[in-house]
């Protein structure tokens, strides 16, 4: 089989083609997440089930409101990374691939939108 | 990857042949703990967007949240997280060049798992003398 033949099956299915670039991203937000998500699981588990009053008194301090924003914007960030890597891992068609990438963005960005702009309607509730 | 271009190529062995060991146990339970906190993920978005939308819709969300079913996959996505913190603690000393003797990473990995349980109940009792 010519050379030419191997490389265009392998084109667009390879590479990542920013692979040092992601690998950063992990660690730094994974590193980030450590202080983040203990602060937030401590908000988020002192005031699950206290009703909706104490609910909004917790996430309209500045304090909670700022770590629940950074905490949700970081781990989604943190979460699509890692879904990428399963998608090329396990999705060898290229169509598939691009249509799971695309769709892993939206769900995983979407989320984090919804999620950034409810804790800035709580902290101005108050 | 097998495909028709290639024809019937022998596949390399793979995780049905290995002995099962702490270190790829480890190494796939850090994808599947991080996949399977997503569900917790969302529904913790639907409780922010509730309670900025209204009592009743919030009042429901947090219903779920503490109904039996919503505690249960609560309480198994914090197990994933102590799993997925604890195993990202030794990626993370791995990069900086540390740890990388065999035998220090099984201990490392038995250490990731057995501490994850061990927080995971602690957490449990915490949460349940305070009463939620």
């Amino acid at each position: 089989m010519a050379d030419s033949a191997n490389k265009k099956r392998f084109l667009g299915i390879g590479d990542h083609k920013g692979g040092l670039g992601h690998w950063s991203l992990q660690r730094i937000t994974s590193i980030m997440l450590i202080p983040l998500s203990l602060l937030f699981l401590y908000t988020f588990v002192t005031t699950l089930g206290d009703g909706h009053a104490a609910m909004l008194e917790t996430y309209s301090h500045p304090w909670n409101a700022l770590v629940a924003i950074l905490f949700l914007a970081t781990m989604f960030y943190h979460l699509s990374l890692g879904v990428e890597v399963v998608i090329d891992d396990y999705i060898p068609d290229p169509g598939q691939h691009k249509i799971l990438m695309l769709l892993n963005k939206l769900l995983f960005r979407g989320l984090s939108v919804v999620a950034v702009l409810s804790v800035i309607a709580i902290l101005f509730s108050a | 990857m097998a495909d028709a271009e290639q024809g019937n190529r022998p596949l390399s062995p793979h995780l049905t042949i290995y002995r099962w060991q702490i270190t790829m146990f480890m190494s796939i339970l850090n994808r599947i703990t991080g996949i399977a906190m997503i569900p917790a993920t969302i529904l913790i978005v639907w409780w922010f967007l509730a309670a900025a939308t209204g009592t009743a819709h919030f009042e429901f969300v947090d219903w779920l949240l503490t109904s039996w079913f919503g505690l249960l996959l609560l309480f198994g996505s914090l197990w994933a997280f102590w799993i997925h913190l604890f195993n990202g603690l030794r990626h993370l000393a791995w990069d900086a060049a540390l740890w990388l003797e065999i035998p220090q990473v099984r201990k490392s990995g038995w250490a990731a798992i057995i501490l994850s349980a061990l927080v995971t109940v602690l957490c449990i009792i915490v949460i349940a003398t305070m009463g939620a």
